[in-house]
């Protein structure tokens, strides 16, 4: 039986707020170690994603030419919302992994959102392939 | 290449090994490569990084954007744990290079990628299973390990050539 998104994706997937502090979005993500945070609105419905490659483009683009304190100024003035990419590449959590993967590979996808209706429910990224790889070897006893 | 990796999802059959999956052909700069022509290399690449080797064909470690701008940076605090060459995101906490363009060239110049590589590298042998490749990247909290036949750099594999494998990608 081929596998779907449900039976790889991390089901623990932290979120955000579109009105929360950039700052904030980039402690989560170093902390938590991960490179997507996909974000939602009062009902928790998806409304955007935030990668870290979003947040080095925006601070550059707002502070070059700026010293380092008010960079970190400038920073704390932003909020989520103002640098969300509001296209989420979304994926249905009962479909086919290999479609999913496909999708990725061919695309340069680097994540996707598994959603129920509009809701966030997982996330499937390239960290999820790779643990799948280690621990399917691992169980076969190499 | 054009051929069809096989891969068992339910772990049946034999395993691929590192070869199979690799990137045969890989970008790479040697330790007298000035810095402004290893700049060059990743723009118009566009990467972030490769592995540096030597006349010998032989790994001598990696070289990555994040080590060129420590080249010309005084205020740099970037902490730099395990490897994470490669890293397709810079922190953001860019140093402030405004008035600065000169000097940077200057200094990309006058020096060489064997200043400021890292002269460790994760490898893995062309004969590795798949599974020893995965841990490697997880352990290491690397995207990208480089693959070699003995000493000789021979390829390259990447979190995506793992998610290729599940995607019954042609490789």
């Amino acid at each position: 039986m081929s596998k779907r998104v449900r039976d790889l994706m991390t089901q623990e997937v932290s979120v955000m707020e579109r009105n929360d502090e950039l700052r904030l979005a980039d402690d989560v993500m170093n902390l938590g170690r991960i490179r997507h945070l996909p974000i939602v609105d009062e009902d928790g419905e998806l409304v955007g994603i935030v990668s870290q490659r979003d947040l080095f483009r925006s601070a550059l683009a707002r502070a070059l030419g700026y010293g380092s304190v008010a960079q970190d100024k400038i920073m704390s003035n932003l909020v989520i919302k103002d640098v969300m990419t509001t296209q989420v590449e979304t994926v249905d959590a009962d479909s086919d992994l290999a479609d999913a993967a496909h999708r990725m590979f061919k695309q340069k996808i680097g994540c996707l959102v598994a959603v129920e209706g509009n809701k966030p429910v997982g996330i499937l990224t390239e960290a999820d392939f790779v643990r799948y790889v280690a621990e399917r070897e691992r169980t076969k006893g190499e | 290449m054009g051929r069809v990796i096989t891969f068992s999802q339910d772990g049946e059959g034999p395993d691929l090994t590192a070869r199979e999956i690799m990137q045969p052909s890989v970008v790479s700069v040697s330790p007298e490569t000035p810095l402004l022509a290893a700049h060059r290399l990743f723009v118009e690449e566009e990467i972030g990084g490769c592995p540096v080797v030597d006349d010998l064909g032989q790994v001598a470690g990696v070289v990555t954007s994040s080590d060129l701008l420590r080249a010309v940076t005084d205020e740099y605090d970037t902490i730099l744990g395990a490897p994470d060459y490669f890293k397709s995101s810079l922190d953001y906490r860019m140093p402030n290079f405004a008035g600065r363009d000169d000097d940077f060239q200057d200094h990309l110049a006058s020096r060489t990628v064997s200043e400021v590589m890292t002269d460790r590298a994760v490898c893995v042998d062309a004969s590795a299973p798949i599974g020893k490749v995965a841990r490697q990247l997880q352990e290491n909290r690397i995207h990208r390990v480089l693959v070699v036949d003995g000493d000789r750099l021979i390829g390259i594999i990447s979190t995506f050539d793992l998610v290729a494998l599940l995607g019954r990608v042609t490789h």
